[in-house]
């Protein structure tokens, strides 16, 4: 892998294969946010009595800001058409993202609002533990906000199982007997649902979505050339040496189905 | 298998060749290479080629056979010594389609090759590579989309398979 | 008529080339054939105006006059392949005298008999439909299976009864409207091409059976097929060979049988049929005999062949 796909494969864990400027604008409002906190606050460090307990609830907080954190990146990712932001490490990748990303407001707030008024002094344990409870505030905030944007033109998650399930169903048509009902119908099932994976496809943003459409398409337009005995052979495979020609689109094929498996998650 | 409806629904269209072998060799060249150098011989970019590869244990599976429009069968691996008695049966019996091309590949000496051709005065008999290459492009470019005759030899074939097959 | 291009290799044929020359010739024409389908192709069926494509673009092509030069052609055979004079037709007609084998004769000869007899009981003078035509051949290897072959000697007959010696040779497999054989439906087609059986839209109502959904279709002898029948129906049906009156006799039983029966009332027998019951679709329900005669055995084999060959 080239560099700059390896760079922009890295971004796609934050932006979904969105424009990074959705980000930004998200990101910009943080800033303004922590710039007013600075306008309006006279004491940002605050004085705290019983320690202990605020460490507790700003643990608890940190705790459940990072799970909501999880469970958008998840949702945006289950969203996606790419295989590999499917993959739970990449989803912890992904939130990891937000955090880094939202850390570095917090790191700026803490050079400007901290270290540059008290020098960093009288700086203890809960300062940090509240430091972490703010990123993962902002990490949040920032994910919940990136959903909102970009997630209502995506394909939603029912969609996408029903219509990877559906092709997979259909390629039953072959098991049929010639002739029958059920081959007719199956096949012409075979037929729609190949058009509908497409139309899913078209939807893709990210880069490794559109490569599988890329990959798709390609298959689909020499597979429909075939006769439908060669259209057999290639669903089926072949168990000893056949036609290396129809075994290549055979595993053209399977890497496919094995990809859309990964996002269908099953 | 799908009827087609319209002449131009005939193009473009894809034929398949029908092997019969135990070895997937034939006069000392692997099937695949044969049917490359049929396929450099087909005329024009309409009509598609691809082998298929039939199970010999499967037989029965008549919808199967006839749904390829060349049959080459290796006689010395299938039929001298009654092999495989359903397939001899159906060449008896001529039960594969009208509009078929069944060459069979003899593998022997001229007297052989005379034997089988009066066993089976109604097939072709192919006694080398390049008579096989020949007897399939003779077939093929025929069979050929870039003509209408030969449009209409590909919807009759067609029309023939599906109602043998039921789907019409 | 399949294989049309065939003529290409039997136009050689009469002049006497070793196996290398017709090779040569044949990886030859076969190209320049090729190139001129391409090219100039336009004909539109395979009767005269093929042949006379062949005759102006492909047997005076240079390179095939060359290569049958070289192969030590004569020149007065030459100038026919020169002037496109090739009698195609000719070549055509000649080997299309197709051969059948006695089984495949005596199963076509039964089945006119059948067609003729059927009608006889027939209200419409006709077999109705595809679907009884298909249904009428399965009872009748159904009841020959059932019959006891204790009156051949050595017989290995056990579970296939009389079938095992004498039936039609088909294989009947379950389809969505029953028992359904494909080669008895090719033999049907046989005799419609040669004009001895004709087929009739009689209802725009399908019968669900194969080449049968959207219309059904009588079957009738055309009077050429009554010809026929008549020159071998006496020969059958005084038949001493104990395996032609057997089919014969069951055959007249099943016709008499079912040709009193609406539709409705055939199905329900097939669908009663307790093979079918147990038979998945595609599964084979019943096989007739491979090989049942020798040619000494019938004696109107020449008839039929004269018959049917030519036809």
């Amino acid at each position: 892998m080239e560099i700059e796909p390896k760079i922009r494969f890295a971004i796609e864990h934050i932006t979904f294969g969105y424009g990074v400027h959705y980000l930004l604008q998200v990101l910009l409002l943080q800033f303004a946010s922590l710039f007013l906190s600075f306008q309006f606050s006279k004491d940002l460090v605050l004085e705290v009595e019983k320690k202990s307990l605020f460490m507790i609830v700003y643990s608890g907080a940190s705790v459940i800001f990072v799970l909501i954190l999880l469970l958008f990146v998840k949702r945006m990712s289950e969203r996606t058409l790419s295989p590999k932001l499917h993959r739970k490490s990449n989803i912890l990748v992904s939130a990891a993202g937000y955090f880094l990303a939202s850390g570095v407001i917090v790191v700026f707030g803490y050079v400007i609002l901290i270290h540059a008024t008290s020098r960093g002094t009288g700086i203890g344990a809960l300062d940090y533990v509240f430091s972490v409870m703010l990123t993962a505030l902002f990490a949040t905030l920032l994910a919940v906000g990136y959903h909102a944007r970009v997630v209502d033109d995506q394909p939603d998650r029912d969609r996408i199982i029903n219509t990877i399930s559906k092709w997979e169903e259909s390629f039953s048509w072959v098991e049929y007997e010639e002739g029958t009902e059920g081959r007719k119908s199956t096949r012409e099932e075979f037929g729609s649902s190949l058009e509908e994976i497409s139309d899913l496809l078209s939807m893709a943003k990210t880069k490794d979505g559109r490569e599988l459409k890329d990959e798709f398409e390609s298959w689909r337009s020499s597979f429909e050339q075939h006769s439908q005995l060669s259209k057999e052979t290639i669903i089926r495979g072949q168990q000893n040496k056949g036609n290396e020609r129809l075994e290549q689109e055979h595993k053209q094929l399977e890497e496919i189905r094995d990809q859309f498996q990964v996002i269908k998650g099953s | 298998m799908q009827p087609y409806k319209k002449l131009e629904d005939v193009v473009p269209h894809e034929e398949n060749i029908l092997i019969l072998t135990t070895s997937d060799t034939c006069f000392n060249y692997d099937f695949s290479d044969i049917v490359e150098e049929i396929r450099e011989g087909i005329r024009g970019d309409k009509l598609l080629i691809e082998e298929y590869y039939h199970s010999l244990s499967d037989l029965s599976n008549r919808d199967k056979l006839i749904q390829n429009s060349v049959w080459v069968i290796h006689w010395n691996e299938c039929l001298k010594d009654d092999q495989y008695p359903q397939l001899g049966f159906y060449l008896e019996t001529r039960s594969y389609p009208n509009e078929a091309e069944v060459i069979i590949c003899v593998d022997g000496g001229s007297a052989t090759v005379s034997k089988v051709e009066s066993e089976y005065p109604h097939l072709t008999v192919a006694s080398s590579k390049e008579q096989l290459v020949a007897y399939s492009r003779g077939h093929l470019n025929t069979a050929n989309p870039i003509t209408k005759g030969g449009r209409k030899k590909i919807k009759r074939w067609n029309e023939e398979v599906c109602e043998d097959l039921g789907v019409i | 008529m399949p294989s049309e291009w065939k003529v290409l290799k039997r136009a050689v044929e009469s002049l006497d080339l070793t196996s290398d020359e017709f090779e040569d010739y044949v990886m030859v024409i076969t190209d320049v054939y090729g190139d001129a389908i391409a090219s100039s192709g336009d004909f539109e069926d395979f009767s005269e105006e093929y042949y006379d494509f062949l005759n102006r673009k492909v047997f005076p092509h240079e390179r095939v006059i060359s290569t049958l030069r070289e192969a030590g052609v004569s020149e007065e055979d030459l100038i026919v392949f020169q002037d496109g004079e090739v009698p195609c037709d000719d070549l055509v007609k000649t080997w299309n005298k197709i051969e059948f084998n006695i089984d495949e004769l005596v199963d076509m000869a039964m089945m006119l008999k059948l067609v003729k007899d059927y009608s006889f009981y027939s209200e419409n003078d006709m077999i109705e439909s595809r679907y009884r035509f298909q249904k009428l051949l399965y009872f009748i290897n159904k009841y020959l299976k059932k019959e006891e072959s204790y009156t051949i000697s050595n017989s290995v007959g056990g579970e296939l009864g009389m079938l095992d010696r004498t039936g039609y040779r088909y294989r009947f497999t379950r389809r969505d409207s029953g028992p359904y054989s494909n080669v008895a439906y090719e033999d049907k087609n046989r005799l419609y091409a040669w004009s001895l059986i004709d087929e009739l839209v009689v209802s725009e109502d399908g019968t669900g059976e194969v080449a049968e959904r959207n219309r059904r279709y009588g079957i009738k002898l055309t009077p050429r097929g009554e010809a026929m029948v008549k020159r071998v129906y006496d020969r059958i049906e005084e038949s001493d060979s104990v395996i032609i009156y057997s089919w014969n006799d069951t055959q007249n039983k099943v016709v008499r049988e079912i040709a009193g029966m609406s539709h409705d009332e055939l199905t329900n027998m097939v669908k009663g049929d307790k093979s079918l019951l147990r038979a998945e679709s595609g599964d084979e329900l019943l096989v007739g005999p491979e090989k049942k005669f020798q040619t000494s055995e019938i004696n109107f084999v020449e008839e039929l062949t004269e018959e049917i060959a030519h036809g």
